[in-house]
C-alpha cells in the first residue's frame, strides 16, 4: 500500500502540472487578441492617429505627470516630421525594434484613458513639452548604452528625452 | 494489487507526456510558422529596397541625360515616389534606428529634392548647373548604397544569417555572423554622415528647414526666478482669484530653449499646470492644464471662442483673428492668426484651448508664432481681387476673398488671396498669388459638428 501511495501522489502531481500548464495555455491565448483601432471618416484623418498614440502613451507613460505625457506623444509626433524617421504614425510606431510595448504586445493589450487620449490631441495640434525631441528613455531601464550618446534636451518624471 | 497500479500510472504518466509533446509541438509550429512568414516580410522589404534602388539609379542617371523639362517633371516626380518606396521598406528591416537614421534620411531628401525640381521644371524653369551638380552626387551615392546593399545579400547568404536573427537586441548579445551583417548596415548607414551633401531647396526636409532656428525670440535673456514670476503673471491672465506656487522647475534645451515650470495653484487645487517660458526674450512658449476637464458642458462654443478671443487680447501680442476652431475631448480648440493691415498672417499661428466645463483657458501654445514672426514689410498685391476671383477655377462658387500671407514649404511667406468657395458641398481654400495669380495652394475645409479642419 505504500508504494501505491507514492505513485497516487505523484499521479496527482503531475496532474496539477497538466492542469496549470493548460491553464497557462489558455490565458495567454486569451491576452493575445488584438485590438482594432476605430477607423476615422474622411476629414477624421487624424482619429486613428490619436487612438495608436494614446495606446502608447498607456503603454509608457502610465502614472506620468501630464506633460511627460504629452511629450511621450510628442516624440512620436516629432518622429513623423523628421526626415530620419518613417513618414507617418503607424510607420514610426511599427517601426521594427523602435517602441518596447510593440516587441512585447503590451501595445495591444492596454486600456488608454480619457487622459491619454487627450495628452495625445495636444501633441497632435503642436504642443510640445519634449521641445523637439525624438527619443525618450528610462534610466532606470534602459539597456541600450547607445541611448546615451543623444543630446539630452530634458527630464520629466522618470523619462530623459532627446534628439 | 501491486502490478496494475504501476501500470495505471505509468500508463497516466505516457498520456501526459505525450500530450505534453503534442502541444510544445503545436507552439513550435506555431512559432515557427509566424517565424518564417515574418522572414518572409522582411526578405520582401529588403530586395524591393534594392529593387528600387536600381530604379532609382535608372531613372537619375536619365536625369543627368535629358534635355527636356517635359521629361524631367515626369521623371523627378517617379523619383520622388521610389525614394519614399525605398524609405518604407528600409523602415520595415529589423535593422535599428542607429543602423537606419542617415539612410532614411539620405532617401528623404532625395525625393524631397527630386520634388521640388519637379515642380520648378514643370514651371517651365531650368534646372541649374549647381543642382544638376547636385543630382550626380546623389546619383553616385545612390550606386555605392546600391552595391553596398548586394554586396550585404552575399554576406547574409555566405553567413546563413537572416533578418529575424538579428532583431534581439535587448536581451542577449547577438551572434557573431548576425552582428557581422548588422555592422555592415551600420557602416553604410555611417558612411551617408560624410559623404551626401547639405541640400538646400524647396521642400519640407530642406536641411535649412530640419535646422530652422526660431526668429520671434526677441528680448534679453531671462532668468529662473524672472522666468518663473512671468510664468505666474500669466496664470493671473487666466484666473484672478487665486496665486500659484511654483513646485518644479526644469531645463529644456530644444530649438526653443526654455524652463519647464510646473504650478500648483493656493486655492487648494490639486492639478498641475505646466508652462514653457523661453530662455531669451521670457516668452511663453506653451502652457497646459494638467486637469482633464469633466465631461460636462456646460459652456456654448460661441462663448468658448470669445473667452479665447479676450485671452488673446490680455496677452498684448498684437492683432489676431480667430481662423477656425474644433471641439475634442471636453476642450475646444481656437486656432488664430496674426493680422496686419486687415492681412492675415497665417505663419504666426498662436493656439487657445478652452474647457468647455469652465470657460477658462486649459491650454496655450505659442511655438509656432515665436518659430516665425517677425516684423514684415508688407508688398502692396499686383493683382486686384477681381483679377483674383478670375483665376479661380469657374467652377468653384466663391463666398469670401481676403489677402492673407501664407507659409510655403521651404519656409518663404507668399501674400496671396485666399477664396473660400464651394464645389460639389465641400468647402475649399484656394490661396492665389498676389504677385503673381499663380495658384500656390489649395486646402480642403472639413466642416464636421464638432468644428472644421483644414487637410
Amino acid at each position: 500500500m505504500k508504494q501505491g501511495d507514492y505513485s497516487l501522489k505523484v499521479l496527482a502531481a503531475l496532474l496539477l502540472i497538466c492542469i496549470l500548464g493548460f491553464g497557462l495555455f489558455f490565458i495567454q491565448i486569451k491576452e493575445e487578441i488584438p485590438v482594432i483601432p476605430v477607423q476615422g471618416k474622411i476629414g477624421e484623418p487624424r482619429s486613428d492617429d490619436v487612438w495608436m498614440i494614446s495606446r502608447m502613451i498607456a503603454a509608457e507613460s502610465r502614472g506620468e505627470p501630464f506633460d511627460g505625457q504629452v511629450a511621450v506623444a510628442s516624440v512620436i509626433v516629432n518622429r513623423v516630421r523628421s526626415p530620419k524617421f518613417p513618414g507617418t504614425v503607424n510607420g514610426v510606431i511599427y517601426q521594427p525594434l523602435a517602441f518596447t510595448p510593440i516587441v512585447d504586445g503590451q501595445f495591444w493589450s492596454v486600456n488608454p484613458t480619457d487622459n491619454h487620449l487627450r495628452a495625445a490631441r495636444y501633441a497632435l495640434n503642436g504642443w510640445d513639452p519634449s521641445y523637439g525631441s525624438t527619443f525618450y528613455w528610462n534610466p532606470a531601464t534602459a539597456t541600450s548604452k547607445w541611448i546615451w550618446s543623444r543630446t539630452i534636451i530634458t527630464r520629466i518624471g522618470k523619462h530623459v528625452f532627446g534628439v | 494489487m501491486r502490478t496494475p497500479r504501476i501500470l495505471i500510472s505509468l500508463l497516466v504518466f505516457g498520456l501526459i507526456v505525450a500530450g505534453a509533446s503534442y502541444f510544445s509541438a503545436q507552439f513550435y509550429n506555431q512559432a515557427h510558422t509566424s517565424q518564417n512568414a515574418l522572414e518572409a516580410s522582411y526578405q520582401n522589404n529588403f530586395f524591393n529596397l534594392i529593387e528600387n534602388l536600381e530604379n532609382l539609379d535608372v531613372l537619375l542617371g536619365k536625369t543627368l541625360a535629358s534635355n527636356s523639362k517635359h521629361h524631367d517633371t515626369i521623371t523627378l516626380v517617379t523619383v520622388w515616389s521610389m525614394a519614399e518606396a525605398a524609405r518604407t521598406n528600409l523602415s520595415n528591416l529589423p535593422l535599428g534606428i542607429i543602423n537606419t537614421a542617415r539612410s532614411n534620411q539620405y532617401l528623404s531628401q532625395l525625393g524631397d529634392f527630386s520634388y521640388s525640381l519637379a515642380k520648378k521644371t514643370a514651371d517651365g524653369q531650368e534646372i541649374s548647373e549647381n543642382e544638376w551638380k547636385k543630382i550626380k552626387q546623389l546619383h553616385r551615392e545612390n550606386r555605392t548604397i546600391h552595391s553596398q546593399l548586394r554586396d550585404l545579400t552575399g554576406l547574409m547568404q555566405e553567413k546563413n544569417v537572416r533578418f529575424g536573427s538579428l532583431s534581439r537586441v535587448e536581451k542577449a548579445r547577438l551572434p557573431q555572423e548576425s552582428q557581422a551583417v548588422l555592422d555592415g548596415f551600420g557602416k553604410l548607414d555611417e558612411r551617408l554622415q560624410d559623404e551626401v551633401p547639405t541640400l538646400t531647396y524647396d521642400g519640407p526636409f530642406s536641411d535649412h528647414v530640419v535646422n530652422r532656428s526660431p526668429l520671434g525670440l526677441t528680448g534679453p535673456a531671462v532668468d529662473k526666478k524672472q522666468a518663473e514670476i512671468i510664468a505666474r503673471e500669466f496664470m493671473k491672465k487666466i484666473n484672478q482669484n487665486t496665486d500659484y506656487t511654483v513646485t518644479n522647475t526644469g531645463l529644456a534645451d530644444g530649438r526653443i530653449s526654455s524652463y519647464s515650470i510646473t504650478l500648483k495653484p493656493d486655492d487648494g487645487g490639486k492639478d498641475d499646470i505646466i508652462l514653457g517660458i523661453s530662455r531669451k526674450g521670457g516668452h511663453v512658449v506653451l502652457m497646459m492644464n494638467g486637469a482633464e476637464p469633466a465631461a460636462i458642458r456646460k459652456v456654448t462654443r460661441a462663448r468658448a471662442v470669445s473667452n479665447a478671443e479676450k485671452f488673446v487680447e490680455k496677452l498684448e501680442l498684437g492683432e489676431f483673428i480667430a481662423t477656425g476652431h474644433l471641439a475634442e475631448g471636453n476642450e475646444l480648440l481656437v486656432n488664430f492668426a496674426g493680422q496686419q493691415d486687415g492681412i492675415v498672417l497665417y505663419p504666426d499661428m498662436i493656439q487657445v484651448s478652452i474647457s468647455l466645463q469652465t470657460g477658462n483657458v486649459a491650454g496655450y501654445d505659442a511655438s509656432k508664432y515665436l518659430l516665425s514672426h517677425i516684423e514684415r514689410k508688407l508688398a502692396a498685391p499686383v493683382l486686384t481681387e477681381a483679377e483674383a476671383r478670375a483665376g479661380a477655377n469657374p467652377h468653384l462658387e466663391i463666398e469670401r476673398v481676403r489677402l492673407a500671407l501664407i507659409p510655403l514649404d521651404n519656409l518663404e511667406e507668399k501674400l496671396t488671396y485666399e477664396i473660400k468657395g464651394k464645389i460639389e458641398g465641400d468647402t475649399y481654400f484656394v490661396y492665389i498669388n498676389a504677385q503673381t495669380g499663380t495658384q500656390e495652394k489649395i486646402l480642403l475645409i472639413v466642416e464636421t459638428p464638432e468644428g472644421s479642419r483644414s487637410i
